[in-house]
């Protein structure tokens, strides 16, 4: 069984595969494909995210777009 | 058309709130002739499905301008910035700030600290505000590309409320004026174009009518009335009677 990690998603402590990346965490936990994100309160170019492996009790921060005014 | 950043701009702007379904939003959008609707930012609930809003806007060719709303100070308006910055690669930012939920009073002292930094940061920024006019005078001098006083409480219907100092405010600004909140009928829209604003922003109005494209129907045409009237430089009222039909040679006769 492959090791497993604990981070939170927006305020959830969640359990994620060891080695997840920021693109696959969104591909995972995001419908929507416009999507920011920041990690430990650093926003992240959508570039970087393939590069950037999640640590244990990393927090992440994944917001996407909605109606407003 | 007016412009900011060398943009030009329908003079009625659609905030994207509060309607029924996609759909409707995406037909107000298009009978109201818009050329820029506001979206806001929301953390997402993991593994959950979320609409694409966005797609379909720029399909209909809008300009989208996020806003920061829900933040509570100049440091959670200045992240929200960034992050919309990210996700819609535009410097555009319609900056609120509002700690107040009952009235969602806009603070004024967070947003002039947050609009200096995203002017730094190069934003271009346009500010939701009160109507005072020494704020939106120190906005501008922030190097806003806009001020955003409100007319009433959002979402409120009251108009304008704020109409002296609105007054004030345009005769003042060196920066489009643009009337965001409270508008509630298009009326108020045609009286704001009549004072001077370059632009009104409604949302509630339209999205909330029991027929949301009548009603933006309506406020494109309270705008262009409004243009209209502006362009005529309507004489101003006075306090007597001036006569529209001869009335002495009648009496005259009589006599």
């Amino acid at each position: 069984m492959s090791e497993k990690i604990d981070i939170y998603l927006n305020g959830d402590r969640l359990q994620v595969a060891a080695g997840l990346d920021l693109q696959q965490l969104q591909q995972q936990f995001a419908t929507d494909q416009q999507v920011a994100i920041a990690l430990n309160t650093e926003i992240m170019p959508r570039r970087c995210w393939p590069e950037r492996v999640l640590q244990a009790r990393d927090q992440v921060l994944m917001f996407n777009l909605v109606a407003g005014g | 058309m007016f412009t900011i950043a060398e943009t030009p701009l329908p003079r009625l702007l659609l905030g994207s709130g509060k309607f029924a379904s996609p759909q409707l939003m995406l037909d107000a959008v298009r009978a109201s002739g818009t050329g820029l609707v506001t979206v806001a930012l929301k953390r997402i609930k993991p593994g959950q499905p979320s609409l694409d809003l966005i797609s379909p806007l720029q399909q209909a060719g809008v300009k989208i301008l996020p806003n920061t709303s829900g933040a509570v100070d100049a440091k959670e308006a200045i992240f929200a910035a960034e992050l919309a910055r990210e996700l819609l690669q535009t410097n555009w930012v319609k900056l609120e700030i509002h700690p107040d939920a009952r009235f969602l009073m806009p603070d004024p002292e967070q947003t002039l600290i947050a609009a200096r930094q995203l002017v730094k940061l190069g934003f271009v920024v346009l500010p939701y505000c009160s109507a005072d006019p020494m704020l939106c005078l120190r906005l501008q001098e922030a190097g806003c590309a806009a001020v955003m006083p409100l007319g009433s409480a959002i979402g409120s219907n009251q108009g304008l409320q704020n109409k002296a100092m609105l007054e004030i405010i345009i005769e003042q600004a060196r920066v489009p004026v643009i009337i965001d909140a409270g508008l509630g009928q298009p009326s108020h829209a045609c009286a704001a174009l009549e004072m001077g604003a370059a632009a009104v922003l409604v949302n509630t109005a339209i999205a909330t009518a029991a027929d949301p494209v009548q009603a933006a129907t309506g406020f494109r045409l309270a705008v262009e009335a409004g243009m209209a009237a502006r362009a005529a430089r309507c004489a101003p009222p006075s306090l007597h009677a001036n006569a529209s039909s001869p009335i002495d040679s009648l009496l005259t006769f009589l006599s």
